[in-house]
């Protein structure tokens, strides 16, 4: 019973949501912020319960599990009290605090990431962007295998170096320059249509997932009923939205003709 | 300008578009598995039965609809070679729900065992210190897993105390930017083969952490997630929701030719009238 009050819940709130296709509504902001609101508790219920209890109370202050010997490991008030200052930024008179935590953080990223950084993302990508790397598995492959593979590495090199060069704002962009620039800005543009395409199949996708919700989950032993309901309570929901906004204001006389 | 009635017109086309196939579901695509898609499923089928695999659950419920059926496949398919499966999320909070479900879901169909098949670990925050010490000790980060359960003496993670060198292949189910991460501070120095699935809009990002072979497969949106259904031999909500999608995408390239013979025949005749006036 509780999943399927549970269920016909969400199924409304996801009408509520899908009543903004309309336009902006009571019923559109009210949904809006209870997902805010939950969304938020959840999170910081999740936070609490998995990491600040865990991670730096229990090794600390208390022990979580009694059946256990337990002793503190009092290193972990380090990045606590690092923890805690941070929220100084609230308070202006010592807001200046929060800046050793920032400090801290921003040094030991900066340490951690770059060695790994380099390596994976530039290093191995500029490697990859080599012809006679791409072509090295294809070596004695025939014809067949060997042509599109080396077409497909030419065409990889040339818009590296083309989009690099559309980016390199040293020279004019005039001459031999100016036309690899030009070269660059269409690679560009087709790498853009591509994410394009896929952000719409992507934005598809998630409305299939509501729509799979309303029509199957939400009734699990037929697909009529449904249907039918969330046909009609979206209908009803904008019908009672177009009676209230053409009504007018209480007080208020209808227009002179 | 677009008037209001062709918006709702537009609208409710799709919502038909959207609506019909699943009320009314057939069976008439195949959903070809692609190249990247194969990459991630032979890997994962060429895996000997007691092999350990780490799934990341890195999303959350805003990109269930084309990442979670993605999850209950690889799950699928990992159980059913008899495969151990390690679940993290470094994601957000929020995904760790998901990842509970799904184990406990697919685990429970298989006749698997919490804590001794499967764990989900759950969620920390800072991706890359995480990563890197789990790689070389789990139980230190993680004391208990997302059910509050200790890790001391789970036997999953005694066989398994550390990624590097125990695990055989990790993939990365991300909705955001975890996968590059996972490949700087986890892949590459841990020494293990790493694959991905992600959300359509990521795919073209991600494209080239497959072509360098820093990935060795790739599945993108809800279409390689059919794929992978399709492959494992059950089909479930990616595979039904690609009716939709395949109709949404037809009926959006007749808008794009519609909106063109429109906007081309509004300017031809906007030059008409020009010429005549002159």
């Amino acid at each position: 019973m509780a999943t399927f009050i549970g269920t016909w819940i969400a199924a409304g709130l996801t009408l509520m949501i899908l009543s903004f296709l309309y336009r902006d509504n009571p019923f559109f902001r009210f949904a809006e912020h209870l997902y805010v609101g939950v969304s938020n508790a959840y999170i910081v219920w999740l936070v609490w319960a998995t990491i600040v209890l865990p991670d730096f109370i229990g090794r600390v202050f208390i022990n979580l599990d009694p059946a256990k010997p337990w002793s503190p490991d009092y290193w972990f008030l380090v990045p606590g009290v690092l923890g805690l200052i941070m929220l100084t930024r609230m308070v202006p008179a010592i807001e200046w605090m929060s800046r050793w935590a920032l400090a801290f953080v921003v040094g030991w990223g900066a340490g951690f990431v770059i060695g790994p950084v380099l390596n994976s993302y530039l290093l191995a990508q500029l490697y990859a962007s080599f012809p006679w790397v791409n072509m090295q598995p294809y070596l004695g492959a025939p014809a067949s295998e060997y042509i599109p593979a080396l077409i497909n590495a030419v065409i990889l090199f040339v818009c590296v170096v083309t989009v690099l060069v559309y980016f390199f704002f040293s020279y004019e962009h005039k001459g031999v320059i100016g036309g690899a620039a030009k070269i660059g800005i269409w690679v560009l543009m087709v790498a853009f249509g591509a994410s394009f395409g896929s952000t719409v199949m992507a934005r598809v996708s998630l409305f299939i997932g509501r729509a799979r919700f309303l029509v199957q989950d939400a009734e699990p032993t037929g697909h009529a009923f449904s249907a039918l309901l969330t046909l009609g309570l979206l209908i009803a929901i904008i019908t009672a939205i177009i009676a209230r906004r053409r009504q007018p204001p209480a007080g208020e006389s209808e227009p002179a003709e | 300008m677009v008037r209001s009635w062709e918006r709702y017109l537009l609208y409710t086309l799709i919502a038909f578009a959207v609506f019909l196939p699943l009320i009314f579901p057939f069976d008439v695509w195949p959903n070809l598995p692609t190249r990247e898609v194969l990459g991630v499923f032979n890997t994962i089928d060429g895996l000997q039965p007691g092999d350990t695999i780490v799934v990341a659950v890195d999303f959350d419920p805003s990109s269930e609809p084309e990442l979670y059926p993605m999850l209950l496949a690889v799950l699928r398919h990992a159980f059913n070679k008899n495969l151990y499966v390690i679940g993290i999320n470094l994601f957000g909070p929020a995904g760790t729900g998901l990842g509970v479900k799904a184990l406990t879901d697919i685990g429970g169909e298989m006749g698997k065992v919490d804590g001794e098949d499967y764990v989900m670990l759950g969620f920390k925050p800072n991706l890359p210190a995480v990563i890197s010490q789990i790689n070389s000790d789990i139980k230190e980060m993680y004391r208990s897993d997302a059910n509050g359960r200790p890790t001391a003496d789970m036997p999953i993670l005694q066989r398994t105390p550390k990624l590097q060198g125990n695990i055989k292949y990790m993939v990365d189910l991300a909705a955001g930017e975890t996968v590059r991460p996972w490949v700087a501070y986890g892949s590459a120095p841990g020494g293990y083969p790493m694959g991905a699935g992600c959300t359509a809009v990521s795919f073209a990002d991600y494209f080239s952490f497959y072509q360098s072979g820093q990935i060795n497969g790739l599945m993108g949106g809800l279409k390689a997630a059919a794929e992978y259904e399709e492959l494992v031999g059950k089909k479930g909500a990616a595979s039904a929701g690609m009716n939709s999608q395949s109709i949404v995408h037809a009926l959006l390239v007749l808008f794009i030719i519609i909106g063109n013979i429109i906007f081309f025949r509004a300017l031809s005749l906007k030059r008409a009238e020009e010429g005549g006036r002159a």
